[in-house]
């Protein structure tokens, strides 16, 4: 603490440490007696040039750093910039690791950690202090000293020094081993808290929503690339920007990075908690500012426990902004603010030391909101729909829900649904992420929960997952808490992780997907009759924590009721350069030199794939010390093992290497087909010999050899050939294509007894690839995904399906005996058809004449011998048509030749004229039918055996009884001779009676005849029925005309 | 009213007009009071299971030709639900055994122990054992044959088999050597041509003989599709229009337009043209081996003395390995690609 005697000038050191003490004295006056942490924080200030988002920049920085004046009065632009630029965003906190009675003591690996990035934050913020001499006028730090036990004041003081000392370079020397303590001491606020302090003044203000806010954050990140000569780097911005490098790795991280001193220039040297001694180069002002953002991505998880500081900030808005109106969102900030923070500590207390032995994948995971790499909007759709719940679960408005109600911000997505829940709820209360794996779904989730102020409860596909244990679970989540480290509860959030894995299986409550599904239903059902806000106990009660459910693909067939009652989002793969960005960053934080373009074809190769991307490069960072295009290229691990898609297997088969191609294959397989060369090298077997090996790895890893010789089948003939005699197709064909036909048809006939075989399945591919390969790949147009084979297939299935109903239908036994498929499809049908295609002009019955009255006739009587009918329906343009059934006709002819000779009387009216003679003669036979019939006539059989199924069919108990009774007498006269037994209308059995046999009664003869059974035995009267009416006709008969 | 086909049937072995010889030992086999197992075969439309029916009739008298349909399911290894349709009466059972398609052996074996092991009740019948007609017999794959070979053996006593083929190519020697082979070879044309006059006199209509003529013979000596093509011409135009071609099935056309297109051009382009048509073609239910064996017909018909010979091997060839493979539309298009490699060097060297 002493003033320094270099050339950064005494003022400064004066200058700076002045606010120190007014800050640790403001913290005293609060009167805050916390144990937690100590921190200074002094924040840089970028928004002077807006004057409302410098109000509320600053705001939040007087928040924070308890000295509004020290920015206020500064009048000059210029100088407030400067300071900005010179602040030091240090937290210093003096509380060490081994203190026995700090209670937060679950904080200090982080703080152990955030204390390494710190550092040369502190140095570069000096150094570039120094380079601008006003440094000192506005240079400041300030401390938050908030009440601490003796020793930790000492600490404090301690590190309140090394503050001091990191900016001076003549005491570092003789501060070494305070640096020991004191290094243990810095860390600085997240841009994370910051950004949040800052949307709480946005919140306050009631004028920007979180949407207008992340424009801001994005315009703002922008202003700091291009304006960095005259705005410096504000880590309110940069911290916006939304990459960072999680804690566990910082400290290799810089360990590594700064364990050498710089060859030149000027340094700064410090130590780290673990004693290691790190240098810190000095550097200039556009270095420092482009270093800014860097680091600021680098600390993205420096957060500390942060209650006090909200604690702070809640108080000093209270201060600032009394109106109780607006205090309910402060608190939500400080609640969330907390919760985080909390949930970050318990996370990352963690294994700091086991840090370089962790997959990179999980050691830079996103761990805030900002980290993350995915879609922002999406994010932020998922964190709105989130805080959408905020009323229900933590009863109070949340920002998103007021910006809703407030008219003068009505935005499209959040205005859209009136809220009418009792709860406040979000409209769809389960939220389904979808998207390919590896883009960081259950990070998203995880993330947004933790940060919206949720524990989050995971289910995996590694749980039970039935739906008794999901219910219980799920009830369990949906009504208690957590109970956290600081004794705070918080409620639960319930993730669903591979949602799409549930089996469908049933089990006594239903599925798993089904009893969701019920969660969200029943709700609404008990929502109107719910009288308490929270209903606990009781057998199910409403859904009031939100579940968010994560799946690969959200069109699974088990899905579809989720997908109807769900919020859907589909988490699209980040761009390749966003991506290679933040691979950039991580091969950075972990010390290996890259090469962005290799980044980039990494990123590409993975297809989005952070995890993948993350695993290849930890791979590779392994074996190589250097990752570049080169090492990605030259070593295989570098890719992805995708199954390459089958189109680019085609694309591959069909194209004939070149030496370019074969390298490039390595890196980027499914380019291939669309590269295009410079011709084949003049003989280069190799090169052939090479690529043919590549394409039978493809094909075995995608091991579809069936759908692949599809395709292969069905293109290759697209192909130019230089082939006169048409020798090659000829040979190909009959030597690879018949070949792969045999060992097919044998390994399918005897699957376990040819294994052997199966090895040779690629090679008629490799085959085609010989023959059929040009440089361009596919000549002509695009290769088209083989379905003749299946088209054809299915064709076949409808026409056999036509076939066996006809045959089915066939009338006699006899006649079916004689048909077989092949017979009817060979001509049969054809010939029917001619033959039920007499010509018929006329459509009016009566004005039919002999000749043409003939054919109808004869047309009718074949048609229902073969149970052939037309049916009347519309077809596309809502006319009426008469279609045959069986629809034989559409076995007639090809579509590309017309038939010789139209089939069928096509016009409407003839066929409505033929459809009704079908009826005629249906109802006329079922008459027939329907009278008993004597055994043992060959006729009579037929007849026997088509009657059960035609009563079935037309069951029409009148229709058939009245025209049974005329077809019996009609016909020949001859009836029944010993019908069993009579029965009358009420079903009592009636006396027969023999000679003269008159009916009961004539009226009742007549007027009910149809159900009279039996009435007109050997009566003298007789009746006619016209079906449908009761016109009967009685005539007087003799008996003897009946014998 | 059915067809002229089946209506002017003959239901007895005394109404047969044709192979009067055959007729004759038929007639003796089935008075001889026992029947040996037959193998009918002989191409379609020649009359094979109308001399069936004749012989179990003459066998079994009228009950014969009480048939019945029913259905029954049989269950797969696999435990797949198969439902065949049997056809049957007291005395015979007729089975189709294409309908299962590769679970044709169980129900060979299942139906034929099934009948095999119960005796004859009917007290009507004069024989001891009942008839099991096997249709198609040449779809039989070979694991039912095999599975009918012992038990023709076994089940004699009880039980005869009626295969019914169309050629004896595709059974099996063991199952060939158990039975009577009985050839029904087609009618001559003059046969075809007496049958439907027959037919003619018993609908009261006449077909002039030159007509009668060309339709026998344009229906390639088959029956029963000349019945169906005179049906056909009677609908159409009566009396007869002789200057009518009468017209072949719509495949069968088509069939010949694919065939000409081969002999048109020699391409890639052109192949896949002919591709399309033999799947449409094989859509509309046609065997595979009959449209390679009609596209061989139509191009034996357009080349040159010198190619005949060398296209009737080719297509045999390519049948061959039709009936061992399992995509046909593979090995017919490579039948197609190899007479066009064929052709197309003929015509090289002719010029």
């Amino acid at each position: 603490m002493q003033p320094g005697s270099t050339d950064f000038g005494k003022s400064f050191l004066t200058n700076s440490l002045q606010p120190a003490a007014t800050a640790v004295s403001a913290l005293d006056q609060l009167g805050t007696t916390r144990s937690g942490p100590q921190r200074a924080a002094v924040f840089p200030d970028t928004y002077d040039e807006e004057d409302e988002d410098g109000f509320m920049g600053g705001g939040a920085s007087h928040g924070l750093t308890l000295l509004p004046t020290a920015q206020d009065s500064d009048d000059d632009d210029d100088e407030v910039n400067s300071f900005i630029a010179n602040n030091l965003h240090t937290h210093i906190s003096s509380l060490q690791p081994n203190r026995p009675h700090a209670p937060n003591g679950s904080s200090f690996g982080q703080f152990a950690d955030a204390r390494v990035v710190c550092d040369p934050l502190t140095g570069q913020a000096v150094l570039r202090s120094n380079a601008e001499l006003d440094f000192a006028d506005s240079g400041e730090f300030q401390i938050d000293e908030e009440l601490v036990a003796a020793p930790e004041l000492d600490a404090v003081k301690e590190g309140v020094a090394v503050a001091n000392y990191v900016m001076h370079r003549s005491v570092v020397e003789k501060a070494k081993e305070k640096a020991k303590l004191a290094a243990q001491s810095l860390t600085m606020f997240t841009p994370d808290e910051q950004y949040r302090a800052y949307q709480s003044a946005i919140d306050r203000q009631a004028q920007l929503d979180s949407d207008l806010a992340a424009g801001k954050r994005q315009k703002l990140s922008h202003s700091d690339d291009s304006g960095s000569t005259s705005a410096l780097p504000n880590p309110l911005a940069s911290g916006s920007t939304s990459k960072y490098v999680p804690s566990g790795s910082r400290s290799s991280l810089f360990e590594s990075k700064y364990s050498l001193p710089p060859e030149s220039g000027d340094f700064i040297a410090s130590r780290n908690s673990r004693g290691k001694s790190l240098y810190f180069a000095l550097r200039s002002d556009i270095e420092v500012s482009k270093q800014m953002d860097r680091i600021a991505t680098l600390r993205g998880e420096d957060r500390m426990s942060s209650s006090q500081i909200n604690r702070v900030v809640a108080d000093i808005e209270g201060e600032l902004d009394t109106a109780q109106a607006l205090h309910a969102s402060e608190m939500e900030m400080v609640e969330m603010l907390e919760v985080s923070a909390i949930s970050s500590q318990t996370k990352e207390h963690a294994p700091a030391v086991a840090a370089d032995s962790r997959l990179w994948v999980d050691k830079y995971r996103a761990q805030t909101f900002l980290d993350l790499v995915s879609d922002e909007r999406t994010n932020r759709a998922v964190m709105q729909w989130l805080k959408e719940w905020d009323y229900c679960v933590f009863g109070r408005e949340s920002a998103v829900t007021k910006r809703q109600a407030a008219p003068a911000t009505q935005r499209t997505e959040q205005g859209k649904a009136e809220n009418t829940d009792k709860w406040k709820r979000p409209q769809r209360r389960i939220l389904l992420l979808s998207g390919p794996p590896g883009l960081g779904k259950t990070t998203l989730a995880h993330v947004v929960a933790r940060q919206a102020g949720y524990a989050t409860v995971e289910i995996n596909a590694s749980d039970d997952r039935t739906a008794g244990k999901i219910k219980d679970r799920v009830l369990g989540v949906t009504q208690t808490h957590t109970v956290g480290l600081t004794g705070e509860a918080r409620p639960q959030l319930l993730i669903i992780d591979e949602v799409d894995g549930a089996s469908a299986a049933q089990s006594a409550q239903g599925d798993f997907i089904s009893m969701l599904v019920k969660l969200t239903a029943n709700t609404e059902d008990k929502s109107s009759g719910q009288a308490s806000k929270k209903r606990k106990g009781g057998d199910q009660g409403p859904l009031l924590r939100p579940i968010i459910c994560i799946c690969n693909n959200v069109y699974a067939p088990v899905l579809r009721p989720l997908r109807q009652v769900a919020q859907c989002y589909h988490v699209n793969p980040p761009t390749s350069a966003r991506l290679s960005k933040r691979l950039e960053e991580v091969c950075e934080a972990e010390g290996v030199p890259t090469d962005a373009w290799g980044l980039v074809e990494l990123a590409k190769q993975n297809e989005g794939d952070i995890r993948s991307c993350l695993n290849s490069l930890q791979m590779i960072s392994a074996r190589a010390n250097k990752i570049d295009s080169e090492s990605l290229r030259s070593s295989a691990i570098g890719v992805k093992d995708v199954q390459r898609s089958l189109f680019s297997i085609w694309a591959m088969i069909f194209t004939r290497p070149n030496a370019s191609s074969l390298t490039l294959s390595r890196s980027s397989k499914s380019l291939l087909g669309k590269r295009d060369s410079s011709g084949r090298v003049g003989g280069n077997s190799s090169v052939d010999r090479e690529y043919a090996k590549l394409i039978l790895d493809s094909i075995r890893s995608s091991g579809e050899h069936d759908r692949l010789m599809q395709g292969c089948f069905e293109n290759y003939l697209r192909m130019e050939f230089r082939d006169l005699t048409h020798t090659k197709v000829s040979s190909l064909c009959s030597d690879w294509l018949e070949f792969y036909d045999f060992v097919d048809t044998t390994c399918r006939k005897n699957p376990s007894g040819s294994e052997s075989l199966y090895a040779y399945l690629e090679f008629p591919l490799l085959a085609i690839h010989r023959t059929c390969s040009t440089p361009m790949g596919l000549s002509r147009g695009d290769f088209e995904y083989p379905h003749s084979e299946f088209e054809a297939f299915q064709g076949r299935q409808v026409a056999l399906g036509i076939i066996q109903s006809l045959m089915s239908s066939a009338s006699s036994a006899r006649t079916r005996s004689a048909l077989t498929v092949n017979v009817a499809a060979m001509g049969l049908i054809d010939y029917l058809l001619r033959i039920l295609s007499p010509q018929l002009v006329t459509s009016n019955k009566h004005l039919l004449k002999g000749e043409e009255h003939a054919r109808l006739y004869r047309l009718v009587e074949v048609m229902s011998a073969w149970q052939l009918t037309l049916v009347q329906n519309k077809d596309a343009n809502g006319q009426f048509v008469y279609r045959l059934e069986p629809p034989i006709d559409r076995l007639y002819g090809f579509p590309s030749q017309r038939p010789s000779r139209p089939i069928m009387p096509m016009r409407y009216p003839v066929r409505q004229l033929i459809a009704q003679e079908l009826e005629r003669l249906r109802l006329a036979r079922l008459a027939a039918k329907s009278g008993p019939v004597a055994e043992g006539d060959g006729a009579d059989a037929k007849e026997l055996s088509k009657r059960d199924y035609l009563t079935k069919l037309f069951a029409d108990p009148m229709a058939s009884s009245a025209t049974a009774k005329l077809k019996k007498i009609d016909e020949d006269g001859s009836e029944d001779e010993q019908e069993p037994v009579v029965k009358d209308f009420f079903g009592r059995i009636v006396a027969k009676k023999k000679q003269p046999a008159s009916t009961h009664s004539p009226a009742k003869g007549t007027k009910k005849a149809g159900h009279a059974n039996g009435s007109a035995e050997r009566s003298r009267e007789w009746f006619h029925f016209f079906e449908g009416f009761s016109n009967a006709v009685r005539k007087p008969t003799q008996v003897n005309e009946l014998l | 009213m059915a067809l002229w086909v089946e209506k002017h049937r003959p239901a007895t072995l005394d109404k047969l007009t044709f192979h009067s010889g055959l007729t004759d030992h038929l007639r003796q086999l089935a008075n001889s009071g026992d029947l040996p197992h037959l193998l009918v075969y002989g191409p379609t439309g020649a009359g094979k299971r109308t001399r069936i029916a004749a012989v179990l009739r003459e066998v079994f008298g009228p009950g014969a030709d009480k048939l019945k349909v029913s259905q029954r399911v049989f269950e797969t290894p696999t435990r797949r639900k198969l439902e065949i349709n049997l056809i049957s009466s007291n005395f015979h059972i007729e089975v189709n055994p294409s309908d299962a398609g590769i679970y044709d052996r169980v129900i060979i074996q299942d139906l034929i122990k099934e009948i095999a092991q119960t005796q004859q009740v009917a007290t009507t019948s004069a024989r001891k054992f009942k008839v099991v007609v096997v249709h198609e017999a040449d779809a039989l794959s070979r694991d039912a044959q095999h599975a009918l070979r012992r038990t023709m053996e076994k089940y004699m006593g009880n039980m005869r088999v009626i295969l019914c083929s169309s050629s004896t190519g595709k059974i099996i020697s063991p199952v060939q050597s158990r039975c009577l082979l009985v050839r029904v070879a087609a009618p001559t044309i003059d046969e075809v041509v007496d049958v439907m006059n027959i037919v003619a006199k018993k609908e009261g209509i006449t077909v002039p003989p030159a007509f009668a003529r060309q339709l026998a013979a344009s229906s390639n000596r088959n029956l029963h599709r000349a019945l169906l093509m005179l049906e056909a011409a009677y609908v159409r135009q009566y009396p007869f229009d002789e200057s009518h071609e009468p017209p072949l099935p719509e495949w069968e056309e088509y069939i010949r337009k694919t065939a000409h297109a081969a002999i048109q051009a020699q391409t890639p382009a052109q192949l896949m043209a002919i591709r399309k048509q033999l799947y449409e073609v094989l859509t509309h239910c046609i065997p595979a081996s009959t449209i390679l064996k009609a596209i061989a017909m139509h191009l034996i018909d357009s080349v040159g003395e010198a190619l005949k010979p060398v296209v009737a091997h080719q297509a045999a060839f390519y049948e061959h390995r039709l009936q061992s493979g399992q995509k046909a539309i593979v090995h017919l298009e490579a039948f197609m690609a190899k007479f066009m490699s064929v052709y197309k060097r003929h015509l090289m060297d002719a010029a």
